[in-house]
């Protein structure tokens, strides 16, 4: 009985339009932010390549990581260089290591662990507000209840079929 | 087998909807119930579909206490209401078949749908096309569709004709003959006296939430079924 409940809800919401409109915003939110991540990434890379001239100096570079395509991590936050002199026991640029910038962590770089958290929670709230009260508006529910099922099925199908298409998304 | 025995519901609000019913309906039988609006037929049908809690006396599909054990009575009873309402977008295919799993018809075919279509009198190219496009009749062809292919025992019927032009209703009204060949028990509650008349094994009226007369074929076909109907709404005025 939860099988064909589950089948129908996602069947139902697969073919519905607020799902192809939600599907739409996931493509064109990952894409621009898969996009502008990569554009960051190669700018990472150029700056990676950058060598110092003073000979008294020591360079020392993180690598950018392939994933930070995806995920920026803390290095948005981090130094990226440190510059050491030779004379010198501490390193000169380090200042404190960390970006203490409040502007940047308030707006945080669109990456897909940032849509995942923002983006993603307010999917699942638009694909699950009427779960149950979109049935019981539409009259379907009753005749649902008119059958040998359980409210809890019924509920307990719903959300796992929602579970499964935001998985989808 | 339908069964009520002194079945009573009085609402939160004071009002009594439904005052100690009685009343028993055999394999085989049709049993129209009628009243005006607010009698308490609708009432009836939610007590016995479990939807509400009475507030005294048992509601029983074959012989099992529907607040006791719902999920087994459901099991024997299918049920068609006055508006059908589906999933639009769905095909009137797609709804018959989640509805038939729904009622423990696991294992059936396109074409067994498409035959339960063509019993009902729906247009061969309506079987595919998506409910929302369908008109209150073709919308009442699937709903009784999907009463039919759970081939229950027991059907509730809540004015199930209203809405549907002569020739619908007509179609529906051969189609309740057949189940009744089948054995099946029918309770339907209408407005439409003649509808009643022509197809009822037994009629009984409700006013103000008590059933306060029951005549069977032969008596309600010597009388005058719509004086006794209207002696009895006049009172209601009155």
């Amino acid at each position: 009985m939860l099988k064909y409940i589950i089948q129908k809800e996602i069947q139902e919401n697969v073919i519905s339009l607020r799902y192809i409109f939600l599907l739409m915003l996931c493509v064109v939110t990952i894409s621009f932010s898969s996009y502008e991540m990569y554009k960051q990434y190669i700018n990472n890379i150029e700056e990676h390549s950058y060598k110092t001239t003073d000979p008294n100096e020591i360079l020392i570079k993180k690598q950018p990581s392939v994933l930070s395509v995806y995920i920026s991590g803390t290095k948005e936050l981090m130094d990226k260089t440190f510059i050491f002199n030779r004379d010198m026991y501490e390193p000169m640029e380090l200042s404190s290591g960390i970006n203490l910038n409040i502007f940047r962590q308030l707006f945080p770089t669109l990456d897909f662990l940032y849509l995942v958290k923002m983006l993603f929670s307010l999917l699942a709230l638009i694909l699950s507000f009427d779960l149950i009260c979109g049935e019981k508006n539409e009259g379907t529910l009753k005749l649902i209840l008119t059958n040998s099922v359980s409210k809890g099925k019924i509920i307990f199908g719903k959300l796992i079929a929602n579970y499964i298409l935001l998985i989808i998304l | 087998m339908l069964e009520a025995i002194n079945l009573s519901k009085r609402y939160e609000d004071g009002n009594l909807a439904l005052d100690c019913l009685n009343l028993k309906i055999e394999e085989g039988e049709i049993f129209c119930l009628l009243g005006a609006n607010g009698a308490g037929k609708t009432t009836t049908i939610n007590l016995f579909l479990n939807f509400i809690e009475p507030t005294n006396g048992t509601a029983k599909i074959n012989a099992i206490d529907v607040t006791k054990d719902p999920l087994e009575a459901k099991k024997h009873v299918s049920y068609v209401s006055e508006n059908v309402m589906l999933y639009g977008n769905f095909s009137a295919r797609q709804n018959l078949d989640f509805f038939a799993k729904l009622g423990g018809k696991t294992n059936l075919t396109k074409e067994d749908y498409y035959m339960v279509f063509r019993r009902v009198g729906l247009q061969e190219d309506a079987f595919e096309k998506k409910l929302k496009k369908f008109s209150k009749g073709m919308r009442q062809k699937v709903g009784l569709s999907i009463a039919i292919i759970k081939d229950a025992a027991n059907i509730l019927l809540d004015e199930p004709t209203a809405g549907l032009d002569p020739k619908a209703a007509a179609e529906f009204m051969n189609i309740l003959r057949e189940l009744r060949e089948q054995k099946k028990s029918i309770l339907m509650c209408t407005h439409d006296i003649f509808r009643a008349k022509e197809i009822a094994d037994k009629v009984g009226i409700m006013k103000e939430g008590r059933l306060v007369i029951v005549k069977n074929k032969a008596e309600f076909l010597s009388y005058n079924l719509e004086e006794i109907y209207l002696n009895y709404m006049r009172e209601e005025v009155l």
